[in-house]
């Protein structure tokens, strides 16, 4: 068990945990993981929930055959339930530089939401792996057995690193070796990526993922407070902007955040992804409760 | 248009400058962001590697050049020939004489002359110095030398009409001396040219120019005012000019002591004068006014005042037992009173202002001034009186005290003896013989003392012609009158009132009731307050008895009165002034004031403009524009939405416009060289 100065490093404080315990992660569609669990499943099972009949095959337990049925039809049926399973969620959190800017920053939202969704599945009996992405997938931890696994999610969220640029595709595309079973996968980043984020999140498709981009930004690139001439740096190092502030450049700046914005929101459509803007100042317990459940992500 | 210093237009280079500044990039400030992703796809027009960036045409630009060029043209100094009425250094002298208070130019011609002086102060060139004087009786310098033309007006403000003459001699004296050497001023004379010295022609070391004020208009005046005792009878008269040319009649009212006697009209031909004698004068009367009742364009000569017999009457007791001599002398005299009695019935009452023993001396003299005539032998108040003694010639003393004015002594052929006189020292001898001082005076301790050393009866100075005036002389000494003469006094003249001896106090109540006290300190101030005409009340406070003196102030002067304008000044090098003929010179005059005006308003609208691109940049942007996609599970969660202030919303609105605009001028050039590009088509 944790000792006191792990619990300390959760992100998330007892009450919001608290708040978290009612809510339950929701998929698009049942999903098969052959692991026992508390979700609905998509194929045939042993819980109490009945499901379908079909014709008695040779071979099928004897044990299942409504005889009720054969007395008035003299047809073997088989009485089919639903099964109930788990799936995996996978968080993975963008770690770049880039996240450790904007007020507030948008890694501190990033660390709590994840810490949050990582407890609403652990509740749920599911399967978590947290992932750290950078330019690459560079580390991730997998958590199960229920809410007792938090504590590992919490270590590992409370020593994230932090360094290098974003590549989402490729850092993404590396999911593929720790994900093996059909699941959840939650991305959160700003998505300000040079090289996009279109490829990664069709790889991560292809592991039978279902995918939420949760886009944290924060309110000053939603919205520039900035006046004058600036030498814009980019925090990872990807070059200089010189801008004279005015109107019309504002203007054309929230022309381009909007069309950004557009863009991933279309991809997710056509993805059957979920998408959200979170601005980096909103409380975490909001996110959850109103955002998350508007998209639904969360139930 | 000409430019005084076209070498400036060089400066004109600072165009290109401002130019420069704005195709060069500004220095920046650093700051690190997040990602610029986004900034780089909003500003892939703005990037550029060059230190260059694209012209844009903005306001602030196509001010500042605005300004630049202004600034390039005021220091080449642009000036426009303007029409002025003077250059240079000038002093004009305006007329303030009586005769500029004539109205038959509106308002009158003094205002007139004033507004046409304020003309030339507005026109007054950048170089230009004026100087003002007023002319009257003196002259007073206005304001000296000046460029400023608010000063300029506020001295001419100062300017006033007077009632005096017009002294050219004095005023171009002081113009003179204003001028300090510089023969390059000019003087120009405003006013009608009435002026006090038209006897002889000045020759000044500058040229004078003069501007006529006035018209030939018809006035009528009165020139004189006088009263005379004729058989017991106080008959008054009065000379009446008619300066017009009309016959006119002229109705002139009197009144004595301020009831009205009798109008009297003269029918007086043009340019003629003539006398009006009023016979039914009631004795003792005081003042006499005239009025002449007629309208003119000048009214301050309508009025004449005068004073019947002496101001002030003093009373005089003649001691003696027969002397006619002195009694019908000093009984003629207009300021005394006369009394007499014997030296026996003498009692020394201290009632009289004057007494005269003759052939007698009381033991206790009166208070009073004093005249011993015959003193018997004894030692006296003023010196000793000896035993009678031959006297040889008669002639005239030290007489410092004028009172052998007019008096001939040569005529004396009887005078044998006289008591010979030791006078004390504060005493003059005005008569005298070889022998003895025949007749001494002098003032002691306030009262005036005279002694006759002889008996009149002895000689026959009581017979001779001389009498009279010598006893006129005496009682004009003993009892003078405020002013000397007629009490007339010319207005603007300072006045020197003669005190009584013993005078404590001595004050002067002028027509409009403004006393003014002019001693103590004695002997009096010059009193200088005469520009009214009327009556000036001389009150003298002698022993604690108020004394009533008067003097008048008339205008009295034909050349005031009469209303043309002179031609020419009495001047030799005088010329005439036209403000807006052909000798005017065309002189340049700088613009530049006007275009720093210009300038000023260019630099506001430059700084207007600058705050208020300022303030929209505080103002909150405007919102993120909201796209909705159907089906996609998207939400913009909490972009925080802010109002649009007016600012924005109007700059918003504007902004429309100025794309509509745009698009619009885009697509007629695109038309406009299509269709050029067709009809050179054609035409090859």
């Amino acid at each position: 068990m944790a000792d006191n100065g792990e619990k300390l490093r959760f992100p998330l404080d007892a009450q919001t945990l608290q708040r978290l315990d009612t809510l339950a992660l929701a998929t698009r569609r049942p999903m098969a993981s052959g692991r026992p669990g508390r979700r609905r499943s998509p194929s045939a099972g042993s819980s109490m929930e009945f499901s379908d009949f079909r014709r008695y095959s040779p071979g099928d337990d004897f044990r299942r055959i409504d005889w009720r049925a054969y007395a008035r039809l003299e047809r073997l049926f088989l009485r089919v339930f639903e099964a109930e399973e788990n799936i995996t969620v996978t968080i993975l959190v963008d770690c770049s530089d880039s996240m450790y800017y904007g007020t507030p920053r948008k890694a501190e939202l990033a660390t709590a939401l994840a810490a949050a969704l990582a407890y609403i599945s652990l509740k749920c009996e599911d399967n978590v792996i947290l992932g750290a992405l950078t330019d690459r997938l560079v580390s991730y931890r997998r958590g199960s057995g229920g809410k007792n696994a938090i504590w590992n999610i919490g270590d590992f969220l409370t020593r994230l690193p932090r360094s290098g640029s974003t590549d989402l595709n490729r850092s993404l595309y590396d999911l593929g070796r720790v994900v093996n079973s059909p699941g959840l996968t939650i991305i959160l980043s700003d998505f300000l990526a040079p090289g996009g984020y279109q490829t990664g999140v069709r790889a991560v498709r292809q592991l039978r993922q279902e995918v939420a981009l949760l886009q944290i930004l924060s309110p000053d690139e939603i919205n520039p407070d900035i006046q004058g001439d600036w030498q814009l740096h980019d925090s990872e190092g990807t070059g200089t902007v010189d801008v004279s502030i005015s109107p019309g450049i504002l203007h054309a700046y929230q022309e381009r955040l909007a069309t950004f914005t557009q863009e991933i929101a279309e991809f997710a459509h056509t993805h059957m992804a979920t998408y959200a803007l979170i601005p980096s100042d909103m409380a975490i317990i909001d996110i959850v409760q109103r955002l998350l459940r508007q998209v639904e992500l969360v139930r | 248009m000409n430019l005084l210093v076209p070498t400036a237009l060089a400066f004109s280079l600072i165009i290109p400058i401002i130019l420069l500044l704005y195709f060069m990039r500004p220095k920046r400030q650093q700051r690190t962001i997040a990602s610029t992703l986004l900034w780089q796809q909003a500003l892939q027009d703005m990037q550029a590697s060059r230190p260059w960036q694209r012209l844009r045409i903005t306001p602030l630009l196509i001010l500042q050049i605005l300004a630049a060029i202004i600034i390039v043209l005021v220091l080449a100094r642009p000036a426009i020939f303007a029409n002025s009425s003077i250059s240079g250094d000038t002093i004009i002298i305006l007329q303030a004489s009586a005769s500029m208070q004539a109205t038959d130019v509106a308002p009158s011609r003094f205002e007139s002359a004033r507004a046409d002086i304020a003309d030339i102060i507005d026109n007054l060139g950048p170089n230009d110095h004026l100087s003002l004087i007023t002319m009257a009786r003196t002259p007073q310098v206005l304001i000296a030398d000046s460029n400023d033309q608010a000063q300029l007006r506020a001295a001419l403000q100062r300017a006033r009409v007077t009632n005096q003459d017009a002294d050219l001699e004095q005023a171009l004296s002081l113009a003179n001396s204003l001028m300090n050497g510089r023969t390059s001023m000019q003087v120009l004379v405003v006013g009608d040219g009435h002026v006090s010295t038209t006897d002889k022609a000045m020759l000044v070391p500058f040229a004078v120019r003069y501007l006529r004020i006035g018209t030939d208009a018809p006035n009528a005046a009165l020139l004189t005012l006088s009263s005379r005792t004729i058989s017991n009878k106080l008959v008054a008269f009065a000379q009446v000019a008619n300066y017009s040319a009309q016959q006119r009649a002229i109705p002139v009212e009197l009144y004595a002591d301020g009831k009205l006697v009798s109008v009297q009209t003269v029918t007086l031909g043009p340019q003629g004068t003539g006398a009006i004698q009023w016979n039914t004068v009631p004795p003792n009367t005081r003042f006499l006014h005239a009025q002449i009742i007629t309208q003119d364009a000048m009214t301050i000569d309508h009025q004449a005042w005068t004073i019947v017999g002496g101001s002030q009457q003093g009373r005089v007791l003649l001691v003696t037992k027969d002397n006619s001599f002195l009694r019908a002398a000093f009984a003629l005299q207009p300021n005394v009173s006369l009394s007499e009695t014997t030296p026996q019935q003498y009692v020394n009452t201290g009632n009289y202002d004057l007494t005269i023993f003759d052939g007698y001396v009381p033991p206790t003299l009166p208070d009073g001034s004093l005249f011993f005539v015959n003193p018997p032998q004894g030692s006296y108040l003023f010196g000793t009186s000896g035993p009678v003694t031959h006297v040889s010639r008669v002639g005239p003393g030290e007489d410092t005290l004028n009172l052998l004015d007019s008096v001939d002594l040569s005529t004396i052929h009887t005078l044998q003896t006289s008591h010979p006189l030791k006078p004390a020292p504060w005493e003059q001898s005005i008569i005298s013989a070889p022998e003895t001082p025949l007749l001494i005076a002098g003032e002691n301790n306030n009262r005036r003392v005279a002694v006759l050393g002889f008996d009149l009866h002895d000689s026959d100075l009581g017979l001779q012609p001389s009498f009279p005036i010598l006893v006129h002389n005496l009682a004009d000494w003993f009892l003078p009158q405020p002013v000397p003469g007629d009490g007339q006094v010319t207005a603007g003249s300072a006045v020197t009132v003669q005190t009584w001896p013993g005078a404590d106090r001595v004050t002067i109540t002028s027509p409009d009731s403004r006393v003014s006290t002019v001693g103590p300190p004695f002997p009096v101030q010059p009193y200088n307050m005469t520009d009214q005409v009327g009556i000036y009340r001389v009150t003298q406070s002698v022993h604690g008895q108020l004394l009533d003196g008067a003097f008048t102030v008339n205008l009295f002067d034909p050349t005031q009165s009469q209303l043309a304008p002179a031609k020419t000044l009495p001047i030799l090098r005088s010329s005439d002034f036209t403000p807006n003929g052909n000798a005017v010179s065309r002189q340049l005059r700088e613009i530049w004031p006007w275009i720093a005006a210009l300038l000023l308003l260019v630099l506001c609208a430059e700084w207007w403009l600058f705050s208020r691109g300022y303030h929209i940049q505080k103002a909150p942007a405007r919102q993120l524009p909201g796209r909705e996609i159907g089906g996609a599970r998207r939400i913009q969660g909490g972009i925080p939405s802010q109002k649009s202030t007016f600012t924005a919303g109007i700059e918003g609105m504007l902004h429309e416009r100025y794309s509509l605009a745009r698009k619009q001028f885009l697509k007629a050039t695109k038309q406009a060289r299509k269709r050029f590009g067709q009809v050179t088509r054609r035409s090859r």
